[in-house]
């Protein structure tokens, strides 16, 4: 770091004039979520809105509150984060290695390039109730529905990427003497780590849609199943519960993966 | 001088499902040992699917090739290859960059570790060795990527418009540092190029090739080579003449 002495005064000028800009910017994004939620409360304490329907942010706090004191919180949580996590987990690697393999051997890309788009375009969510025949009803289905909606994006996002490949990189190993796992090891996968981060940035979010939908459709536990039981029993407060939870836990699984992005990137020096 | 590398009737034809097209048609040459050659024609004539047919990369549809008597394709690292971009791998340091050929070829001995820092030391790289390639310049770059090359001490190289993605600055100063390694390390070597001036003032000999099917047109001999500035044999009479003559040589194969 420069000392701040040494700089002119219009960089000095141009420096606060971006930290003004930046403290806005925050400033602005906590305005709007302190207004809207004060506005909420406001309308929900004078009776102006339904808190039946619409339920309140203090209500919300409370049933996470008792959520916590009856314990059911954490097993909740667990239940979605371990469907989640598993789920994409088992996707990211399982949809890594079919990307090799199709990388490896044009002829089976191109047999099965047609089912991949089929399977690509169909809705997976379709499968669901020949998924939970298949599995049983319980959380092996919701796994695997997860898996299912999670891998495909991760099967076409890889496979682009290593094709991807500059062909005269290819054609420098070759000349060398390279064997075609040499290829892949030295320079198609740290070639493509980079596209993996962030191929991992997308799948992270297809995974908890996975585990939800899953969760909606046949489960006994979980946020999904919270949200679901809540609507059903008309306990708005439950369901809105449910979601904020939901929204914080995948935010923080989102950054997670933004680190090892910026891990990733911090090591290779760029 | 021997003979180090021999083409004797070389074709080749490419197949796609409409057509059959004659890339190369009987091309036949030679290169000897610490001689430098370029091959110029037309764009699209077949320069660096020749190339590649020497690299062992592509087979040819008939002809031999041999290096020091043996089919090319049984002789593998002895042939050195540059591209148009130095084609660095961004992700691993100078040192790991230049180690790569000897990773492949299960070759990372000591003698061959020597030999490699030597390499970087001579050519200036030593310093920078543990820095990664988007900190260099590009003619730094460059200078990575031929001692890459010349870690496996190929026999010939082989250099695919190597200079073309420099800008005009660079592009002098990079013709020079490789025309001098390449003349100190004694490699014999061949160079694809459409710029003539870069052609004539490296080379002892000039190939022209014809447009497809392409067929060796002439030949020209130099001995600039001996003048060790490049910008100083550009300024010879024989340069101007050379030049001048595959002018008129690429003049007549575009009607």
């Amino acid at each position: 770091m420069k000392n701040k002495v040494n700089y002119s005064k219009e960089h000095l000028r141009y420096l606060a004039r971006n930290k003004r800009k930046r403290i806005t910017i925050l400033c602005s994004q906590l305005g709007i979520l302190i207004v809207f939620l004060s506005l909420w409360e406001i309308l929900a304490q004078c009776g102006a809105i339904n808190t039946l329907i619409m339920s309140s942010p203090s209500r919300i706090l409370s049933t996470i509150g008792d959520l916590y004191q009856s314990g059911d919180l954490f097993y909740h949580i667990g239940i979605t984060l371990y469907e989640t996590v598993l789920g994409f987990a088992i996707a990211t690697i399982l949809g890594c290695l079919i990307a090799i393999i199709l990388w490896w051997s044009e002829t089976l890309r191109k047999i099965l390039d047609p089912y991949i788009v089929v399977l690509n375009s169909l809705p997976k969510i379709a499968l669901g109730p020949i998924i939970i025949i298949w599995f049983g009803a319980g959380m092996q289905s919701i796994i695997v529905i997860c898996v299912l909606i999670t891998i495909i994006i991760t099967i076409i996002s890889m496979l682009n990427a290593f094709r991807e490949c500059d062909k005269e990189k290819i054609l420098l190993m070759t000349s060398m003497g390279a064997n075609k796992f040499q290829i892949l090891t030295k320079l198609i996968l740290p070639y493509s780590l980079p596209q993996f981060v962030s191929v991992l940035k997308i799948s992270v979010g297809m995974s908890w849609v996975g585990s939800i939908i899953g969760e909606y459709l046949v489960s006994s536990a979980g946020l999904g199943y919270l949200i679901v039981y809540g609507s059903q029993v008309f306990k708005l407060d439950l369901v809105m519960a449910s979601t904020l939870i939901l929204c914080i836990l995948a935010s923080i699984m989102y950054f997670a993966v933004a680190l090892v992005e910026k891990y990733v990137n911090k090591k290779r020096g760029l | 001088m021997s003979q180090i590398l021999k083409l004797q009737d070389i074709s080749l034809n490419y197949h796609t499902l409409k057509d059959e097209t004659k890339a190369i048609e009987n091309i036949s040459m030679h290169l000897d040992t610490k001689e430098f050659i370029s091959i110029v024609g037309p764009s699209g004539c077949g320069k660096t699917t020749l190339l590649s047919i020497i690299a062992g990369i592509l087979k040819p549809s008939t002809g031999t090739i041999t290096l020091n008597g043996k089919p090319v394709h049984e002789a593998k690292n002895k042939i050195g290859y540059m591209f148009q971009r130095d084609q660095l791998f961004e992700w691993r340091t100078v040192l790991q960059n230049v180690k790569l050929g000897l990773e492949i070829t299960h070759n990372k001995d000591p003698e061959n570790q020597k030999y490699l820092e030597e390499l970087l030391e001579k050519y200036g790289l030593y310093d920078f060795r543990n820095k990664y390639p988007h900190h260099l310049s590009g003619g730094m770059r460059q200078r990575v990527a031929l001692i890459r090359t010349l870690v496996l001490r190929p026999e010939i190289l082989l250099l695919d418009e190597p200079f073309g993605a420099l800008d005009y600055q660079t592009r002098k100063t990079v013709i020079q540092d490789v025309s001098s390694i390449i003349t100190r390390e004694e490699k014999a070597s061949i160079l694809v190029t459409h710029d003539l001036s870069e052609a004539v003032s490296l080379s002892d000999r000039i190939i022209v090739l014809s447009k497809r099917p392409s067929v060796v047109k002439a030949e020209f001999k130099t001995n600039l080579r001996k003048i060790p500035l490049i910008e100083d044999r550009k300024r010879t009479d024989e340069y101007k003449e050379i030049v001048d003559k595959i002018w008129k040589e690429l003049g007549t194969s575009e009607k």
